[in-house]
This record gives structure tokens, sequence and C-alpha cells, in this order.
């Protein structure tokens, strides 16, 4: 009976102990998040080097909203890293064991399995999906569909793709507003496409993928001509070397349309697609994991405003995004975790049927 | 005998017989020195290439091999792509060779031998492409071409219109295979012109006369006596030329790629790179592939080179060639050579700088010149990466030529000199290998070779000295080249001279061989340097953030979408090689002009 008691004592007391970090946990994590990233910063001398893929003029109005409202983080040295290849590149530098300089970075959705699959990722110390029930009120809460589900990343971005038009080239009446327009006889070879499509959510959701598929080998009949870059596309058509640029980024067209460019046009066709971006992820690596996900959470909520507002990356389906009206009515297609698993496959895919060689 | 075993029993000699000879250190050095950078130039040579063909047979990544295996192989030929590529490849090679043949014959024979005014400024246009990089002459061209708002095609358009012909598009389309050709032919043009000009000036006349007294006309001669006799250097040249056709990237990749076109070249480095995820076991194997046929190519070039004597026509008599007298043709042959200069040189140059002044690309015209700003130099200018870059960038170039060039004069000191015939021919033969090897492969297999553990623990990749390594393995063909003829020219009674006045092998080298070799040896290091300042397909393999350079800093800028800030840094580049040239002529003029006084 005494062994019974001593031993029932014995194992209260290790539980009480055992569960002090998960009672911690349960209490406010965002503060202690705050906190995290307060002590990381401390350590750095309250700089943070950060690579995403937006461009400066994109990046450059953002950052300061989230400084400001963490003013621990005294300074940010912004690089733009943009593109597949430079992360091919860091991941072989990251096998002899040298690592990228910046604190807070994105990497391509092209290389996220590898990484993953190299252990260049980890797993956040905070849940998203719990963290989101401690949010500040006014920063309101993350969509559930920017949560990885296996809790790796949280995407921050809403990419939608459309089509774009130089007016002085296209006559009324034959603007494309639809998918098929693309595949037009009167555009053969005409049109220009980014060689990285990104249409994995139109090949992964069967109310579209059947659809797609058919559109990628038009688009190949239709003589198509195969670029890189969203910017090299859209330069492009408004410098009237192309008419039309098709499945093109709301947030590159519209910069270059606020930017005084006044030889282009753009559309939302139905279905949209639409890619969760700027994943942000917590690099093996990483000095801040705290203000990582920090910053991926105030992106996701607060900082979507601002974001919205310099940078065009909202959500189509948020009413204060710009792109609301324009894609309101619309089938949204997202590419989800599931999806995100298939993407190598969807590459291959989308490469094949556009008759450029691809990985086996 | 000592317990000191044998460094006991050496200093015991060493009492016994004095200080070691002058004669054995100096022997030592002679065989010491050679046999070093023969194993340095294996190092750099032969083991990233024997690394790549071993890898090629693995699955697995460079930094984590796995087992042997067939599948790269298979993956490889086991699709269409492959096939096309081949074919296109070929056909790329061989038709861009042929026009720089044909353009480079012509402009030889009007030089050399034709009444045709101006031929000293002639002889200097055909010169002057050399100084636009490959990367710059393509994008120019894709605003000069362009199907829809290429400057020559606009100009054709309307004067098509002015004769009531209307043309929606074109009617040329750079985004070609033909549009590759055109634009590779042209840029070939220089190396043949330079390779084949010397065989027109030495021709023996007397065979042309002979002709002409059997009564054959200008035409028969030409076509009977002077292109048969001219045919092995015509061959080596275009041999030559079909190889840095074969190797060429730029043009594959500007022109190529949009219009989904793939040469060697440009599907090793898309395998490498833009595949997800990238195919490094399918680069080996088509870089392989690749190996075993420039081999065969080199083999045979160097076969075609040997036989060259048998076609020896320079006599002793002291004939001067016969002038042709092109009567009421001569300005128009004259004019042929401006049209040349204004298509490889005014016209890319023009639209570059009309570029670089532009914020969004349109055709030239009055309206657009309100526009014109320098927003793109300042936006280069300001930007902390372009300012790094070009810092790596004259470092690399600075290196490269030194390094290149001191294993240059090793290696041709050992070819032409040495004493150890083996070593010959294998040098020879290996440092003339990375002439026929696209850029793209020699970064692969370094890539292969340095994150191979334990030689990833260097912590090369990414370095700079990765890329001069790799830069140098590319250039030392031409270095050796260059040093093995200026050797040939001195006479080796000068070193035979110092040696009967008893001055040490290493005095020899210092006081006669270097100084003679100084002209040869500088421009050599200036033409390796400019070359190294713009190369694009060995960066753009191994350059990273943390040793960016300024050619891949275009080539993304490029690919980014800055039309603008492109062209504003190839204007910069272009100043900045033709500054490095004029100062490289003025140093070697002025070296000559000393070593002659």
């Amino acid at each position: 009976m005494r062994t019974n008691f001593r031993l029932a004592v014995a194992a209260v007391t290790f539980l009480v102990f055992t569960s002090q970090p998960v009672l911690a946990q349960k209490g406010n994590l965002f503060n202690q998040l705050v906190d995290g990233s307060r002590a990381e910063l401390e350590k750095k001398g309250g700089k943070l080097k950060m690579a995403l893929d937006w461009p400066e003029e994109d990046a450059k109005p953002v950052l300061p909203h989230f400084q400001k409202a963490f003013p621990f983080i005294k300074q940010i040295d912004y690089v733009r890293e943009t593109r597949s290849e430079p992360f091919g590149r860091y991941l072989v530098s990251a096998k002899q064991g040298v690592y990228p300089e910046y604190d807070i970075m994105h990497v391509a959705s092209e290389f996220q399995a590898q990484y993953l699959k190299e252990g260049l990722f980890v797993k956040p110390r905070f849940d998203y999906k719990e963290l989101n029930k401690f949010l500040p009120k006014e920063w309101g809460k993350i969509d559930d569909r920017a949560i990885d589900p296996k809790g790796y990343f949280l995407g921050t971005t809403g990419n939608a793709r459309g089509h774009a038009w130089n007016p002085t080239l296209v006559p009324k009446g034959k603007e494309p507003t639809t998918w098929e327009a693309c595949l037009d006889p009167m555009w053969k070879g005409k049109v220009v496409y980014d060689s990285r499509g990104k249409l994995e959510s139109l090949q992964h959701d069967p109310k579209t993928r059947e659809r797609t598929l058919k559109w990628l080998r038009g688009l190949r009949d239709n003589n198509v001509v195969l670029l890189r870059g969203q910017a090299t596309v859209l330069q492009k058509v408004a410098s009237g070397e192309f008419p039309i640029a098709c499945a093109v980024n709301y947030h590159t067209t519209f910069r270059m349309i606020d930017q005084g460019v006044k030889t282009l046009a753009f559309a939302f066709a139905d279905p949209i697609p639409l890619e969760i971006g700027t994943r942000l992820y917590i690099p093996s690596w990483s000095q801040v994991p705290a203000t990582t996900q920090l910053f991926a959470v105030w992106l996701a909520t607060a900082g979507g405003e601002f974001l919205e507002k310099h940078a065009y990356r909202g959500f189509p389906w948020d009413p204060k995004s710009k792109k609301y009206p324009m894609a309101k009515g619309k089938y949204i297609a997202l590419c989800d975790a599931e999806c995100a698993e298939k993407w190598e496959f969807y590459e291959k895919e989308h490469a094949e049927l556009l008759g450029i060689p691809a990985a086996k | 005998m000592s317990s000191g075993g044998v460094f006991s029993q050496s200093a015991a000699e060493f009492e016994k017989r004095g200080p070691i000879p002058s004669w054995l250190v100096s022997q030592g050095r002679q065989y010491l020195v050679p046999f070093l950078g023969t194993a340095f130039t294996a190092w750099l040579i032969v083991v990233p290439l024997f690394f790549l063909i071993v890898s090629s047979f693995r699955s697995g990544t460079p930094w984590h091999p796995e087992a042997f295996t067939l599948q790269n192989y298979i993956n490889a030929y086991s699709t269409s792509h492959t096939y096309v590529m081949f074919a296109n490849t070929a056909v790329f090679a061989a038709a861009s060779t042929l026009l720089s043949l044909v353009l480079a014959v012509l402009f030889a024979f009007l030089t050399e031998r034709t009444d045709m005014p101006f031929r000293n400024v002639a002889w200097g246009l055909i010169i002057v492409p050399m100084a636009i990089p490959g990367l710059l002459f393509a994008v120019s061209w894709t605003f000069l071409l362009s199907p829809h708002i290429g400057l020559f095609n606009l100009w054709l358009r309307s004067a098509a219109s002015f004769f009531g012909i209307e043309i929606a598009q074109g009617p040329f389309n750079i985004y070609s295979l033909w549009g590759m050709i055109f634009l590779d032919g042209l840029r070939g043009v220089t190396t043949i012109f330079l390779i084949i000009v010397g065989a027109f000036r030495a021709m023996d006349p007397s065979l042309e006369e002979a002709s002409r007294a059997a009564g054959a006309s200008n035409f028969t001669t030409f076509f009977r006596i002077f292109l048969p006799l001219l045919s092995p250097a015509l061959l080596a040249a275009g041999m030559y030329s079909f190889m840095n056709s074969m190797e060429s990237l730029e043009i594959p990749l500007v022109i190529g790629l949009p219009a989904r076109i793939f040469v060697f070249s440009s599907y090793i480095y898309f395998s490498a790179q833009r595949f997800v995820p990238p195919q490094y076991g399918l680069s080996a194997a088509l870089g392989a592939s690749y190996l075993l046929i420039s081999i065969l190519l080199v083999f045979w070039y160097r076969r075609l080179i040997g036989d060259v004597r048998r076609f020896a026509t320079v006599t002793g008599k002291g004939y001067r060639p016969r002038i042709l007298q092109l009567g009421k043709w001569r300005h128009a042959a004259f004019a042929l050579f401006v049209v040349y200069f204004a298509v490889t040189i005014a016209a890319p140059c023009f639209v570059l700088v009309w570029t670089s002044l532009l914020p969004v690309y349109t055709t030239p015209s009055w309206e657009a010149l309100s526009g014109l700003t320098l927003r793109n130099y300042r936006a280069v200018l300001s930007l902390r990466q372009i300012q790094e870059a070009i810092g790596n960038t004259v470092i690399v170039a600075l290196a490269t030529a030194a390094v290149t060039m001191i294993l240059s004069l090793i290696v041709g000191w050992t070819v032409v000199r040495g004493r150890i015939a083996k070593w010959r021919g294998f040098l020879d033969a290996i440092t003339f290998l990375p002439q026929s090897l696209p850029g793209v492969i020699i970064g692969i297999a370094f890539i292969f070779l340095y994150m191979q553990p334990p030689l990833n623990h260097l912590g090369l990749y990414g370095s700079l000295w990765i890329l001069v390594m790799a830069l140098a393995v590319s250039y030392v063909a031409f270095g050796t080249r260059t040093m093995m003829g200026a050797l040939t020219q001195i006479h080796q009674e000068l070193e035979e001279a110092g040696e009967v006045c008893g001055s040490s092998w290493s005095s020899i080298m210092r006081r006669i061989t270097l100084p003679l070799l100084m002209p040869a040896f500088i421009s050599g290091a200036i033409w390796v340097a400019s070359h190294a300042l713009r190369n694009l397909s060995i960066p753009l393999i191994l350059s990273t953030r943390g040793n960016p350079v300024l050619s891949v800093i275009i080539w993304h800028t490029w690919e980014d979408g800055y039309p603008g800030r492109t062209a504003a840094l190839g204007v910069m580049l272009i100043g900045a090689l033709a500054i490095l040239a004029i100062a490289g002529r003025v140093m070697v003029h002025r070296l000559s002009r000393h070593q002659e006084s």
C-alpha cells in the first residue's frame, strides 16, 4: 500500500514537471512568439536579412510596417531572389555546409519538396493552427487554406493569374478574356507564355484538369512563344513585340500598369488559377525561427492590407482586395497541400504538353 | 652507420661530397617545373572530366552519389528530345560554320588579293565585332529581327508597303533555327578570317599565273587553283569554327529557348538548372556523350593540322602575290565591309544604347526621343549586387589571365623544349581538349568533382576560385597555343648560349626566355582576361550569390524582364572591353618597342 502511494506521488510529481512546457505552450502562444523573436533580434543587433521573390518596389513599402509593428526590428536588408535556378545553387552550397546569408527567405516552389527531402526545412516551434487562436483581434485570422497541413509552412500571398494584352494591337472584342481566346488561330505564333507555368492548381483540380490539359496542347499547336519570367513576358507585350500574354500574374501586370505603362490591359479568365505563394518555411540553419514565423503570421493577417496595397498580392476572395471585383463570380482553383506534393509531376506534365524537355 | 637512418646518412654523405652541385639543382628544376605544371594541368582538366564520366554511371546527386547504373543514359536516349537536339546541333553548327567560312573567305580575298579601297580600314572592321559579347549580340538582335517590332523588319515592311505589299509580321523571325545560324555565322567570321588570312597573303602566285597563262578566267582560277590550295587551311578553320559553334551557349539561350530549339549546350544547361528537380545525372550522361564527340573532333582537327604541311605553297622564291584589279567593283567591295560593320557592330550597339535609355522599349522614333532617360544606368549602378559583381568580375578576369598564362607558359615550354618526350603529346592533347568543350560541361564536371566528399569540405563551390579554375581550363587551349607559337619562334641557340656561359636553367628562363616571351604572354593574358570578363556559360553553372559576376547578372537581368537595365549593363561592359583592348594594344606595342630598342 505504502509502495503504491509512493508510486502515485512519484507519478503525479513526474506529470506535474513534464507538463510544465505543455502548460506554458498553452499560454498565449503569440506573446511567446513575440518574446522569442525579440530575444533573437537582440542577439543580432536588431538587424534582419531577408530575401523574397518580390521586386524591391513591392517589398520596400511593406517591410517598414512590419518594423513599425515590432520596433525591436531596427533594420531589414532586403534582396530579391527570383527564378528557380538560384535555389538549386543554394541547395548545392548547403550540401557543402555553406548556407544562404538570409535570416528569412522564400524558396522557389520547384525546390520546396527537395529542400524538405534534404532536411533543409524544419518544423516551426508553434503550430500555425494553434497560433491562430492567439492572434491579436485586430489582425484577423489566418486563412486555413494557407496553412500547410503537415505544419511546415505558411502561405502568405495570393498569386492569381489571368491574361494580359496590348490594347494597341488587340482589336476591340478580341481581348483574351477567356482561356480559349489564347488558342484563337488569329494569334498563332503571337501568344507569349512564361514557361514556368504555375498552373498546377488547374492541373490538379478535377473540375479544371481535363480542360487545362487540352488548353496546354492547344497552346503548343498555336505555336506559343515560350519565355522565362513574368516581367519578361509582360515587357514583350508592353513593347508591342507580342499582342497577348496568357496566364500571367495579376500583381506583375498591375505593378507595370501603375508605373505608367499604358500598353497593357488585364483580365481574369474563368477559372482563376491561384497559387498560395511566398510560402515561408523555417530553414534548418535559421538563427531567427521565431521571427520568421512572426513575419509569416503578420504577412498572412495584419500585413495583408499593405501587401495588397503595395504588392497586389492579396487573396482574390478577400472583398478588400483590388482584384476582388474582377474575380467575383469566377471559380478559383487552388493548389492545396495535396497538389503541392504532386508539384514535380505537374511540372513534368506541363513541360511535356508544351513540348519542352522535362525531368524523368 | 648511425641509427639516424637515411637522413643521417644523407647528412654524412653531404659532408663528404660537399653541397649539391648546381647542375643537379638546375636539372632538377628543369624536370620539377614541367612535372608540377603537368600534374596541375592534369588535375584541372583530366580529373573533373573523369569524375563527370564516372558520375554519368551513378544515380544520386553530386554530393551524395549512389549506386552504379545505366539509368542516366537510358533517360537521355529514351526521349525524342535528345535526337531532335542532336539534329539541331548538327544543323546549327554546320550551317553557321559554312556561313562564317563563306564570308571570311570573301573578306580575306578582298583585303589581301584585290585592289579594294581602304583595305586597312576593312581589316580593322573585321576584328571589331569581337568586342561585343555573344549574349549582348544575341539580345540586341532580338530588337532588330523580332518578327513584330524588329527594327529591320519594320523597315522592310515599310519598304514593302511603299510598293503596295502589306506584310503583317516579319518577314524575318530571329526566334528560329535560321535566326540562330545567322547570328552564330556572323560571330564566327572574325575567328575564321584571322586563321585563314595569313594563308591568302603567303600563297605562291606562280600556280595562279600558270592557270592564267593556260587561258583560265579569274573565276576558274579562283575555284580550280585558289580554293583547292587553301582547302586544308579552310578545313582546319572550319573545324575550329564548328567546335566553337557546338559549344556556343549565348545564342541558343536567348534565341533558341523561346522557340523551343535546343542544342547540346542549352539542353545540358536546361537539365542541370531548369529541370525540377535538377537532373545532374542526365546532364553528366549528355556531357560524357559530348566529351566522346569532342575527343573525335579534336583528334580529327589535329590530324588535319598535321597534314597541312603537305599543302605548303610558301616557298623561298620571294614572290609577291598578284593583286587582282576589281575595276568598277572596287567600291562595291568596300561597301560590303560597311554593311558587315553595320550589321555586326553599328546596329547592335545602336539598339543597345537606345534600349538602355528607355524605361520600356519602344521602336526608335522622334516621339520616343522625349522619353529618353538615364534611369536604367542609375538603377544598375545603385544595386549592391552589381557593385559586388563588377569587383568580382575584375578579380576573376585578372586571376584567370594570370593562372592560364602561367600554366600555358609551363605547358608550352614542356611541349616545345621539354626533354621528356612522353609528356609532350599527352600535354598537347589534353590542353587542346577543352577547346571543344562547352563551358556548361566544364562547370558541371567541376560540380561533380568539388561536391564529392571529401572535396566538398574545401567549400570551393560558390567561391571565386572555382570560377577561376574552370575558366582557366576553358582558355588553356588558347594560352598554350600562344605560348607554343612564341617559344617556337625563339631559337634554342639563345638558351644554349646561356648554358655555355654557365647560367642555371632558372637564370636562363628569367633573363633570356621570359623577357622574349613577354609580349606574347601579355597579349595572351589580355585575350584571356577579355574573354573571362564576358564568359557566361561557366559562371552560369558555378556562380552563386557568393560569387556573382557581371555576365550572369546581365543574363539574369534580361531574364527578369529588364531589357533597359540589361542594355545599360551591356553598354558599360562593351565600354570596359574596348578600354581593355586599347590599353592592352598600347602595352604590347610599348613592350615590343622596348625590346627592339
